[in-house]
């Protein structure tokens, strides 16, 4: 299942992602991402086009087609540096969020005002987070 | 009765102390001080430690404190301990993000009744800066900001976030957060 923060993410960052941690074939790569193995074919061929990863051969023990390995080239690991850098400045809360969030600030200086235990409501709200956590584990 | 959590950052209050060791309370733990009131799952102490002599020192004192390290060492920003008897996890930060162990930010730490103990928790101008400087920061990190703009309001020191936020390159972010 792809999550919706993934859905956001163009798939030739994916991609570049996945070979970071471990050079991969065509068919582990259609697996990470989601699609099927015409079209990470086809989105590998237009990467190596671009410069942005290398495929290598490699023959296994027994007969038939020699496997492939995708990894990231220099210039791959360029565009990945600079996406992440681009990302970063991107806000991630809605208004709506924001908004909450200041509500939620100003219910708590309302509390603390009145002398309410803030900590002891932390720990209580922790607690209930954490014993739900572990139920659902 | 204290819970689980209260009795995590007591036990690990009193290691820090006992080792003499300059650290702050961030992350969740430290934002029911002056933001909003949400529940957490960890615990995030920064802890101002010069080498790997002493980071391996305090892993070995936590260890004998009933709490277990993932093998780490100095050169990694962050460690996890876990606290053996409840669970429960302590995320060390030597170097958190966004933040320089210089002497202006130890000054600026306050001492907060967490519980049954006083610690020292990051002050309100850093906490926002390390939570907008994280690479992986998220929604939470952005609205747990939004919260302590509006508990804490005018008691900002303006100049000094300001100062810091353009030093982690988080300025724009952190009036984006303001405006929204």
């Amino acid at each position: 299942m792809i999550s919706e923060l993934e859905n956001n993410i163009p798939l030739e960052t994916r991609l570049l992602e996945s070979t970071l941690a471990a050079s991969l074939g065509t068919l582990e790569l259609s697996r990470t991402l989601h699609i099927g193995p015409a079209r990470t074919i086809a989105l590998v061929r237009r990467l190596c086009d671009e410069g942005l990863v290398a495929v290598s051969h490699r023959r296994g023990p027994r007969a038939g087609r020699p496997s492939s390995e995708v990894t990231p080239t220099q210039l791959g690991l360029e565009y990945l540096r600079a996406y992440r850098s681009l990302e970063s400045k991107r806000l991630r809360s809605r208004p709506a969020d924001l908004r909450k969030a200041a509500a939620d600030g100003e219910y708590a200086r309302r509390l603390a005002e009145r002398k309410a235990p803030v900590y002891e409501l932390f720990f209580e709200l922790s607690g209930y987070g954490n014993a739900l956590r572990g139920s659902r584990r | 009765m204290a819970t689980h959590f209260e009795g995590l950052v007591a036990r690990l209050v009193s290691l820090l102390d006992r080792e003499a060791l300059v650290y702050m309370i961030i992350g969740g733990f430290a934002l029911p001080h002056y933001g909003a009131i949400r529940s957490t799952a960890d615990l995030d102490v920064a802890v101002a430690v010069k080498d790997e002599e002493t980071f391996q020192k305090f892993v070995r004192k936590a260890g004998e404190a009933g709490f277990e390290a993932v093998p780490s060492s100095y050169a990694n920003p962050v460690s996890v301990l876990f606290e053996r008897a409840t669970g429960l996890e302590v995320e060390v930060w030597l170097r958190p993000d966004g933040i320089s162990w210089d002497e202006e930010t130890i000054k600026r730490r306050e001492k907060v009744r967490i519980g049954t103990v006083q610690a020292y928790v990051v002050s309100p101008e850093d906490f926002m800066v390390t939570k907008l400087a994280r690479p992986d920061r998220g929604l939470q990190d952005e609205k747990d900001v939004k919260s302590v703009f509006a508990r804490l309001g005018g008691k900002i020191d303006r100049e000094y976030l300001e100062e810091r936020a353009r030093a982690a390159g988080v300025s724009a972010l952190l009036q984006a957060v303001e405006r929204g």
